[in-house]
């Protein structure tokens, strides 16, 4: 039996261009992204909800929603 | 969310600047806003201090979200380029460095004391007004006028980002926030291969 894929909009970091400032960090409510190494921002699939609040806040605007598989 | 102490770091930034209006020998006070971070990326190889210590941070996010000053559009990709925040790193320290210089100068009896602000590097406004005369020598003085220019100038350019772009769009030039990340990439180099 084929299972369908459900497909959920998370919040990816362009890494390259994060400063790792960790505003995200601070509004998610979820604690589903933080700076890791002090360089950029890691968000974690698992937890993220999708809410955009991390793409609402990021000064650099360097995060996105974006569909991905869960 | 719940509130830290460490939320509210914002009243000290502001006080700092209004004591730089008060006394100038308070400018002493804003090299911990040098070292703290500096120590942090160094001894924790993190970036904590930004995100929790940060108070002119949390200053420019008051301002242009709960006073809604901003206009919350998005930085210009130039300006988040490597080339423009490393650019603007090395222009800071060789201001930085011309402050140090012309206090060295004071120090040495080269130069007489100049109390002024140099606002924007170009701009130097008499200040003073907050100087009393005191038995610190000259050259401790020039450095408190000098290091208060940069402080004043970070703060009139993160306030002129903070009104065209997103509340915190200083965090992304930050002079300071560059230099912690790069301590952070050079000390954990082997990690981030791995990550």
């Amino acid at each position: 039996m084929e299972t369908k894929q459900k497909k959920r909009r998370k919040a990816q970091v362009d890494r390259d261009l994060c400063v790792g400032c960790g505003c995200c960090e601070k509004v998610c409510p979820l604690q589903a992204v933080r700076v890791v190494y002090g360089i950029w921002a890691q968000v974690d699939a698992g937890k993220c909800v999708g809410c955009g609040r991390c793409v609402k806040e990021c000064p650099a605007s360097v995060i996105v929603l974006e569909e991905a598989a869960v | 969310m719940k509130k830290h102490w460490y939320d509210y770091l914002w009243i000290v930034s502001l006080t700092y600047l209004i004591l730089g209006f008060v006394n100038i020998l308070f400018a002493w006070l804003g090299l911990l806003c040098f070292f703290i971070p500096l120590i942090i990326s160094i001894v924790n190889g993190s970036k904590g201090y930004c995100s929790r210590y940060c108070g002119r941070g949390q200053l420019f996010a008051l301002a242009g979200g709960r006073f809604g000053l901003s206009r919350k559009k998005d930085i210009p990709r130039w300006m988040k380029s490597k080339a423009f925040r490393y650019g603007f790193l090395i222009f800071f320290f060789a201001m930085f460095f011309q402050m140090l210089w012309n206090t060295y100068l004071v120090f040495a009896g080269v130069q007489d004391l100049r109390q002024v602000v140099t606002l924007l590097w170009t701009f130097r406004l008499p200040w003073r007004w907050a100087y009393h005369g005191t038995a610190v020598p000259a050259g401790a003085v020039q450095f408190a006028f000098g290091f208060y220019s940069v402080m004043l100038t970070s703060t009139v350019l993160g306030l002129i980002t903070m009104l065209l772009f997103k509340p915190r769009s200083w965090c992304v030039y930050c002079p300071m926030g560059t230099m912690t990340q790069l301590i952070c990439r050079v000390r954990n180099a082997s990690k981030q291969k791995k990550g």
